[in-house]
């Protein structure tokens, strides 16, 4: 276990600290439900790019997929309860790091 | 990870955040060109011309077909910014924007019906529209972009000054020694508001960049 002074840093969730990962997780904890173009736009990456994080915040239990179709097939992605939970004890580790800076 | 990189993290979630809830209600271009259309009009009913009798006459039903008028212009290039960005239109952000503003559209309509019943109201007409228009607009205020903010607070604070200023002896005296009616006086409060504000912000929202269109 790696503890600096009041931090557990195991506490930072990988999967959501790469930067594409966690942009994603932003999004998605904004609105119940986000569909790929808009994430897309949003984000300014490539449709593999996006993908393959997906795939890995899906893997995780992070991030549910809805596919459906209205007008033309449509696949959108919403954050679950377990991706809320991972997301929220990250931005409080964070939060905590910086108060353990400031001190 | 040290205190410094946890600190850009957060600010990075703040500001991605913060992107994703803005919604721009009036674009940029779409405010030139009802700014410009609105100056087009004032300046016709103000300027001796063959139009004059009939826009003055005619004052609601002229300022209504502009609001029609721009309504669709600032839809148009709403659906082009959507389709950019492969997004349906009315965008989810679309249509919570339309929730907050129809309540203010709503008195509005009532406001024109109630004072157009009496004559020489034009000047009370443009002021109601002026102060309820600003108000639609901080309506959006809790996902809108500043300037968005500040034009509402524009008209807001012009039509309260407006209210404070418009008493019948001010504006008999005001009338009779600069020879315009109250109908032009309404022209006059439009053009500088829905006129100029309008050109003053899209003018402004180009030139500082842009902040989302959706």
């Amino acid at each position: 276990m790696a503890a600096t002074g009041m931090v557990d840093f195991n506490k930072l969730d990988r999967t959501i600290h790469e930067k594409g990962r966690l942009a994603i997780m932003t999004l998605l904890a904004t609105r119940p439900r986000w569909a790929f173009p808009e994430l897309k736009t949003e984000l300014q990456m490539s449709d593999g790019n996006l993908v393959t994080h997906l795939r890995a915040l899906h893997q995780a239990g992070y991030v549910a997929v809805t596919k459906e179709i209205v007008d033309r097939p449509q696949t959108s992605y919403s954050m679950t309860e377990r991706g809320r939970t991972a997301f929220k004890a990250y931005i409080e580790t964070l939060e905590e790091i910086v108060k353990l800076g400031r001190r | 990870m040290d205190s410094r990189s946890a600190e850009d993290h957060l600010r990075v979630i703040r500001e991605l955040m913060e992107r994703a809830t803005i919604y721009r209600a009036i674009s940029a271009p779409a405010a030139l060109c009802c700014g410009f259309l609105a100056l087009i009009v004032a300046s016709a009913a103000l300027i001796p011309g063959p139009l004059q009798p009939i826009l003055r006459h005619y004052f609601v039903t002229v300022w209504i077909l502009v609001f029609l008028l721009s309504a669709v212009t600032n839809s148009l290039f709403l659906l082009r910014s959507t389709k950019d960005r492969k997004v349906r239109f009315p965008s989810r952000r679309m249509r919570t924007a339309l929730v907050a503003i129809t309540p203010a559209f709503l008195v509005a309509g009532a406001l024109t019906i109630l004072l157009t019943r009496n004559q020489g109201s034009e000047i009370f007409v443009a002021v109601c529209w002026i102060g309820l228009y600003g108000m639609a607009l901080l309506s959006t205020v809790t996902f809108a972009p500043r300037s968005i903010a500040l034009l509402g607070w524009a008209f807001v604070l012009t039509s309260c000054l407006c209210l404070g200023l418009l008493t019948q002896d001010y504006l008999f005296s005001f009338t009779a020694s600069r020879h315009v009616t109250l109908q032009g006086l309404g022209y006059l409060a439009m053009a500088g508001t829905f006129g100029f504000y309008h050109i003053i912000y899209g003018l402004a929202v180009m030139f500082y960049g842009r902040h989302g269109n959706g």
